[in-house]
């Protein structure tokens, strides 16, 4: 249980509000760079907290809460927003102000948890956003009425071109600490009652102070939230047992204050707004009418959709490339800089290689983020996940979850930082958990490398080849529906949550909030993510460097370190696949990253000049390596068991970090790494010894 | 028995359970023994454009609370703005903002006539 900031320390102000209120553009516009990012602890539930400069030149502290549509939470962002306004957090000062975001163009919808808000008794500012577009709706919203209704000052705001901005500060250097002079409608008295039983059991258990206003408990019992994050678990018990005890004195309580609350606002509404009986046919509707066509929708999704890959495959190939040649030359500079030793080969070979292998991530983020943010900014957003939703919904997800699954094809580090648009903890998991099924473009030229030695390009048509990559992407993707499917029914079974989306107004984005978020996510990759390919790169490096021996060739080096041992001493395990202990190094080094797969084959073999543009010398020196017993080794068996092989292995460190940073523990890279490892294993062993035993190898 | 006792949020619904007294409502109907009720119009039922007025949500369920908390109280007047090209979800407009929401949500809200 934490108090009340001081008075002597900068006063802190909140910022609260429904999701696409405008809560973040104003939160950038406020605070501009002067932010803080970090996670409350046990959660993915993101605390940004700013510095602003009053029009006194007082520092302001400014705290941005997660998005609600109530205090009865449903999900750890509502709970976390519920437990720092009630005080409740040791980690996170309670606020002295806040600063209500609404949407004017939604007014009554938002006043639900305004009203919610102004019942907590802290000093607040209502900032009604997006009132262009309520105007534009020919909504007429009596501004001075609302204020004196509410008690509170109401500030009109047009957050993304920054109309209103100035006012708001000017009325937070004013905030006077004065509570707001709402009142809801009383609860009825047996819930009165109850609540203030359940208070002294309660506090008798340390749930809540003695102190506590009776909207504590209610909150309290009316936790849905299943993990209910913020509240001990030893109290949960106690809590059903309350609230079992309020449905007994007051039956239908819960949908009966919904319904209170309601009925006031609309009161409320009659004196403050007048509206046409109609909404007219506005932006949004015409828009909607295209966007959401049943023809020309598909169309439009598809072209967005085809932008994306294009920006993410071709474009970004340009700075990755700029990114490589760059460290490349900053390796070379080292090695002819420094005196050759086991210094320096750490240094270009696992330092830099590494830097340059966490760097290489970051055009294809800054792109994804770009245009999720410009997709969610403009509204498209909600319209991909209406689109798509009853296509995810058949494994058990929604269509949040479309647009990271997709972008995972692509990369699934970006891909897997991009479920934080899910707002629905377990569909996160679960998309987060099978987005490194989608075949990602580091899979491309093993599979590439893997069909040539397959089929000799002469004697076969193209189409072919093309016909088995396809093949393995729809494999990945049925995996990955498969296990969507799998982790829904079993795993985490008896968590169930409606698909409730709201559908907002279109909008002009605030490209400046959408450039800030980038910039966070990049850094915040850099920082979290990055530390742990680093690492994982120079561990790899020390194993296929040590022990050293004197040899000069590269394969016997590579065969005698502890990589190439460990190689030997998988052999058992691989051999029912088809592999032998030199597939298996290809297997332990592309660990780091699948494509490393090929570079390690090449060093292997000791293959001259292998690049990623011309798989041929490799691809020929594959299709002449034999048993000791003179049988070849890449059989076309072998070759569709390792492809299978790379389909379902999770063979990507970088993945493994960004999971741990996105779910905040290494239970479930941890799981996922098994899960795909196990059932990569098994699909290979059942191609290969199937395919033997029918006489194909 | 009339028909406001299955619809009421106090009535029989609220007592023996939502799904009791639908299939009681059905037997009872089927038997012609009373005539209990006209079949109930349910927001899933609506076509694009169609608009009624909520007459009854299930209590006590938390996913139709947050549908109650977002404004689908009883007495809203709700219009079907349209439907996914895959069938579902369905969008609706009601109080001059748009939620969308599955079938299996809104089968479970009952509607009478808007006007």
């Amino acid at each position: 249980m934490s108090v009340r900031s001081s008075s002597t320390a900068e006063p802190l102000f909140a910022l609260v509000g429904n999701p696409n209120a405008g809560k973040t553009t104003i939160f950038n516009a406020l605070t501009g760079l002067r932010q803080k990012v970090a996670n409350y602890p046990g959660v993915t539930v993101e605390k940004k907290i700013g510095e602003c400069i009053s029009q006194h030149g007082k520092k302001l502290k400014v705290i941005d809460l997660p998005g609600a549509y109530s205090l009865n939470a449903r999900s750890p962002d509502e709970a976390v927003l519920r437990d720092v306004l009630l005080g409740r957090r040791a980690d996170t000062p309670r606020p002295d102000h806040v600063i209500i975001i609404a949407d004017a163009s939604n007014l009554e919808r938002n006043l639900y948890l305004v009203t919610q808000l102004l019942e907590l008794g802290l000093p607040t500012i209502l900032a009604l956003n997006m009132i262009d577009v309520a105007e534009s709706k020919l909504w007429l919203i009596n501004i001075p009425k609302l204020s004196e209704k509410l008690g509170v000052p109401v500030i009109p705001m047009q957050a993304n071109t920054g109309k209103g901005i100035l006012e708001l500060k000017i009325a937070m250097s004013n905030a006077a600490a004065k509570a707001p002079a709402w009142e809801s409608p009383p609860l009825p008295e047996p819930v009165k009652t109850e609540l203030a039983r359940s208070r002294g059991v309660l506090c008798a258990l340390g749930a809540v102070r003695s102190d506590a206003a009776l909207l504590e408990p209610l909150y309290l019992i009316s936790d849905h939230d299943p993990s209910h994050y913020g509240i001990e678990t030893s109290h949960v018990s106690r809590l059903v047992e309350c609230r079992n005890n309020l449905e007994k004195a007051f039956p239908g309580w819960e949908d009966e204050l919904v319904n209170a609350r309601y009925a006031a606002i609309t009161d409320l509404c009659q004196e403050v707004l007048k509206r046409p009986v109609e909404d007219g046919r506005n932006f949004t509707d015409r828009l909607d009418s295209v966007l959401l066509h049943p023809l020309w929708g598909g169309v439009c999704l598809i072209s967005v959709l085809g932008l994306l890959f294009y920006l993410m495959f071709s474009v970004a190939e340009g700075p990755m490339g700029w990114i490589d040649t760059a460290f490349g030359w900053l390796g070379s500079w080292v090695q002819g800089a420094m005196p050759a030793g086991d210094l320096r080969d750490l240094i270009v070979n696992g330092v830099i290689a590494g830097l340059n292998g966490v760097v290489v991530f970051l055009p294809q983020i800054l792109i994804l983020f770009f245009f999720i943010g410009l997709m969610e900014d403009t509204g498209y957003m909600a319209r991909i996940a209406f689109i798509m939703d009853r296509l995810m919904s058949t494994v058990g997800l929604n269509g949040k979850a479309f647009l990271p699954f997709l972008s995972s094809y692509a990369c699934a580090v970006p891909g897997i930082m991009a479920t934080r648009t899910i707002d629905n903890p377990k569909e996160r998991l679960i998309t987060i958990l099978v987005a490194p099924l989608a075949s990602c473009s580091a899979r491309l030229p093993v599979y590439s490398l893997l069909i040539a030695a397959m089929i000799p390009s002469d004697e076969v048509p193209v189409l072919v080849k093309v016909g088995y990559m396809l093949g393995l992407y729809l494999l990945g993707t049925l995996g990955a529906f498969f296990f969507a499917w799998l982790f829904n029914k079993r795993v985490m079974r008896n968590v169930s949550s409606p698909m409730i989306l709201e559908m907002p107004g279109y909008k002009m984005p605030a490209l400046r909030s959408i450039v800030m978020h980038m910039w966070e996510r990049a850094t915040l990759f850099l920082k979290r993510a990055g530390t742990v390919i680093l690492g994982l790169t120079i561990l790899i490096w020390f194993a296929s460097t040590y022990p050293k021996t004197d040899h000069a060739d590269p394969s016997v080096q590579l065969a005698n370190s502890f990589a190439g041992k460990a190689g030997h001493l998988i052999e058992p395990i691989i051999k029912p696949l088809g592999y032998d202990w030199k597939i298996g190094i290809g297997l332990l080094s592309s660990f780091a990253a699948r494509e490393v797969f090929v570079g390690t084959m090449s060093i292997v073999y000791a293959v001259e000049s292998a690049d990623d543009e011309d798989l041929k010398p490799v691809r020929d020196r594959l299709r002449t390596e034999t048993w000791p017993d003179g049988s070849p080794v890449y059989t076309p068996l072998v070759c569709l068991s390792l492809m299978v092989f790379y389909v379902f292995a999770m063979q990507c460190m970088s993945t493994i970090a960004i999971v741990r940073r996105e779910t905040n523990s290494w239970r479930w890279p941890l799981f996922q790494l098994g899960y795909m490892t196990v059932s990569a294993y098994g699909l290979s062993l059942l191609v290969y010894q199937v395919g033997k035993a029918l006489g194909y190898a | 028995m009339p028909y406001e006792e299955f619809q009421s949020e106090k009535g029989v619904a609220h007592r023996i359970g939502f799904g009791k007294a639908f299939v009681l409502r059905h037997v009872l109907n089927s038997l012609r023994i009373i005539n209990v009720m006209p079949p109930p119009l349910a927001l899933s039922d609506l076509r694009q454009g169609q608009s009624g007025l909520i007459a009854f949500i299930p209590a006590g369920r938390p996913s139709l609370t947050r549908l109650r908390e977002m404004g689908l109280v009883p007495g809203t007047r709700v219009t079907v703005v349209r439907r996914a090209p895959l069938g579902e979800p369905i969008e609706i407009s009601l109080r001059g903002s748009r939620v969308a929401m599955r079938n299996h949500e809104a089968a479970h809200i009952q509607l009478s006539p808007a006007e």
